[in-house]
């Protein structure tokens, strides 16, 4: 009968852990909009916190929305000359990108680019009472550290994701009009034609902010809840590029179902 | 003479199961040093966050300048800790941020001073630990010795009334070590501070402490001055001051399996004794 | 020095942000300045007794050309046709006899409306109404009546 028992309790409590996760993320979310004023005030805080994970991500950002759109234009080409419709590559690539593509990749990359160092850093930062030294000086860590590398993320997610999109379409029109020789003019035009700047342009962006709120909450939450370990900072940086990726995709279901 | 600190019928723990401190009382007289030793898990570290409001009480009072710690809220803490400065056991410095950075912290963000003025400041805290010139180091770049004392320059930037030390003897070789001692000593005196040390190391805490109390498995088990201390019989303490293997602290992990029958011998004798 | 650097890279890491934004804007989805700011605009209506699959924000085109936007689509409650509301760029002027029809790009694409103007020298003020409408081609429309008179001959 016990065994009975631990076995229900057993399989109840991955459930009950990630309630508890979600009711301490959503503490830790209000305890960081509280303190946004103090980064504001020392915006030199945020600047640094955009070049660690926005300047640093440019690279790997530009290459693989790069490459995703040379992808998009290779598999768009296939399926749509089946149909005979060769001619709507453009708005294929630029919908595809600017709808889910370019926020969600754009998003996961940011969480295994700069929020596992996050994580790490903080995580470190707590393992050598760097954390505790700092409220001890009267200082608030939520203020100092967390809430400058918050605003930083998520304008960093944001323009990360403009520069995926911008890539990707770069991307795509490498591969159509010049390898696969379209015309230059239709595949603009037919773009103009189905892409709207409100529909497709801004809510791409709405999207990628909300990730970039999500990514860096888990990221600094992550960082906060590791072990002082070696070991166990190793398995925050983990959780947080798997919880980030699984959010992401939850939350892209979510919002493209309220949003088109 | 004005207890700084008085501690009165404190028990906590994480769990309230197993405590960690036991009905431990004690009183922190103003402008001495007070040492905390004991050996390592018997709750000093535990004592010197309840004093600093890191944690709370489950029972009894931690009354720290006259106010109640346990009943302060967050707001009321952080103002209290402006009077606290703190040394962590491996100094915890910022490791991104340079030493002159270290040092202004609190200064930059506790005052508006100018800029040229915390630069003075900073070169004086900087001078009374005999680190003058360091100012553009990386924390990497320093030895073990010298981070502790840029951390001590750092935790008595604002001028604490009350100042805690975390082991801050731990690791460092015998002439950073008397070093150190000697500077917890000079800016007590020098600055009228009142000083709690928790540490284990006997010798350097006898030469500058006016008080100590012993803790074992939470609860404070003797108390003296250092003349006191070096002359009493208490088994406890002469094993602590004298460093013996034997006594009622044992090195042994206490467990109930036995080991003789554990590991099939005839009557063995266990250990080292 | 080491603070300026930062700063400069971060200013060009957010001019990346405004340049990617523009373009996005501009070339990909294609905002022209007419379709998004309605001082330059004057509104002209059409009455439709089918507009197909037509959407707010369909191009309005003379010769192929983008003259305008549709505004809002909206049902008469009395003649129960649909009205079709369209922001027409104002150095285009149509005469009162010009006459509207919603076609198609390519066989599956998106519909449009495609004006034409007429011979009158009276041109339709802000707020006038297209007479001369023909509604959108409907497939099962041009099925049926091809089915009817394959039957009937």
């Amino acid at each position: 009968m016990k065994k009975v028992y631990n076995a229900i309790a057993h399989l109840g409590s991955p459930f009950t852990t990630f309630i508890l996760h979600l009711g301490r993320i959503t503490n830790l979310f209000f305890q960081i909009l509280l303190s946004l004023g103090y980064p504001f005030k020392k915006f030199s805080l945020v600047v640094k916190e955009i070049h660690f994970s926005g300047v640093r991500s440019i690279v790997i950002i530009t290459v693989s929305g790069w490459f995703v759109g040379m992808v998009l234009g290779l598999q768009g080409y296939n399926t749509l000359e089946r149909f005979g419709s060769v001619s709507m590559l453009g708005s294929v690539v630029a919908l595809s990108l600017l709808r889910e593509l370019g926020p969600v990749l754009s998003a996961i990359l940011f969480a295994s680019r700069a929020g596992s160092g996050m994580t790490a850093e903080i995580g470190l930062m707590k393992a050598t009472e760097q954390i505790d030294a700092m409220s001890v000086m009267a200082v608030d860590p939520i203020k100092r550290i967390v809430a400058p590398k918050f605003i930083g993320g998520v304008i960093a997610v944001p323009v990360l994701s403009l520069l995926f999109n911008t890539a990707g379409i770069w991307g795509g029109y490498f591969v159509g009009v010049i390898l696969l020789r379209l015309d230059k003019g239709t595949f603009w035009s037919q773009m103009q034609n189905s892409v709207n700047f409100h529909e497709d342009v801004i809510n791409g962006l709405i999207k990628s902010f909300i990730f970039g709120i999500a990514v860096t909450l888990i990221a600094v939450y992550q960082g906060f809840i590791a072990k002082p370990t070696a070991e166990g900072v190793s398995l925050a940086t983990t959780n947080t590029v798997v919880s980030s990726a699984l959010v992401v995709l939850a939350l892209d279901f979510i919002l493209t179902a309220l949003m088109f | 003479m004005e207890n700084i600190v008085s501690i009165k019928n404190v028990t906590f723990g994480y769990d309230e199961d197993k405590p960690i401190l036991k009905n431990i009382s004690l009183s922190i007289p103003q402008g001495k040093i007070t040492a905390i030793m004991g050996g390592s898990g018997s709750g000093k570290t535990t004592l010197l966050r309840l004093i600093s409001g890191q944690y709370k009480a489950n029972k009894g009072s931690v009354k720290v300048f006259g106010q109640e710690v346990g009943a302060l809220n967050n707001r009321e803490i952080l103002k209290l800790r402006r009077n606290c400065g703190m040394l962590f056991q491996f100094g915890a410095l910022f490791t991104d941020m340079s030493v002159y950075e270290n040092v202004a912290f609190s200064l930059k963000e506790h005052t508006n001073l100018p800029e040229a003025i915390i630069d003075k400041i900073v070169a004086m805290k900087l001078e009374a630990v005999g680190l003058f010139g360091t100012q553009n180091m990386m924390p990497q770049e320093l030895s073990g010795g010298m981070a502790r004392r840029i951390a001590l320059a750092r935790s008595i930037a604002l001028d604490p009334k009350l100042m805690l030390y975390d082991e801050p003897f731990t690791g460092l070789d015998p002439i950073s070590l008397n070093v150190s001692a000697m500077l917890i000593k000079k800016l007590n005196d020098a600055l009228g501070q009142t000083s709690i040390l928790v540490t284990h190391d006997i010798e350097a805490s006898l030469k500058i402490v006016d008080y100590i109390y012993f803790m074992a498995d939470g609860e404070v088990v003797a108390a003296g001055t250092p003349e006191e201390v070096q002359k009493t019989d208490n088994p406890i303490v002469r094993q602590f001051v004298d460093g013996k293997v034997n006594g009622p602290f044992s090195f042994e992990y206490n467990t109930p399996l036995d080991y003789t029958s554990y590991m099939g011998l005839p009557n063995q004798m266990r250990g080292l004794s | 020095m080491k603070r300026m650097s930062l700063d400069f890279f971060v200013g060009v890491f957010v001019l990346i942000g405004i340049i990617c934004i523009a373009f996005l804007s501009l070339r990909v989805a294609g905002v022209s300045d007419f379709s998004k700011n309605s001082s330059g605009t004057y509104t002209l209506y059409a009455n439709f007794n089918n507009i197909g699959s037509l959407k707010v924000d369909a191009p309005v085109k003379v010769s192929g050309f983008i003259v305008g936007r549709v505004n809002g689509i909206r049902l008469d409650p009395k003649t129960y046709q649909a009205q079709v509301i369209m922001n027409i760029d104002k150095d285009y002027k149509f005469s009162t006899d010009a006459s509207a029809q919603i076609l198609t790009t390519g066989l599956l694409g998106e519909q449009y409306i495609g004006l034409q103007s007429g011979a009158d020298t009276q041109y339709l003020a802000n707020g006038g109404n297209i007479q001369i409408t023909s509604s959108a081609m409907v497939l099962e429309d041009l099925i049926s009546k091809f089915m009817t008179n394959m039957s009937s001959k």
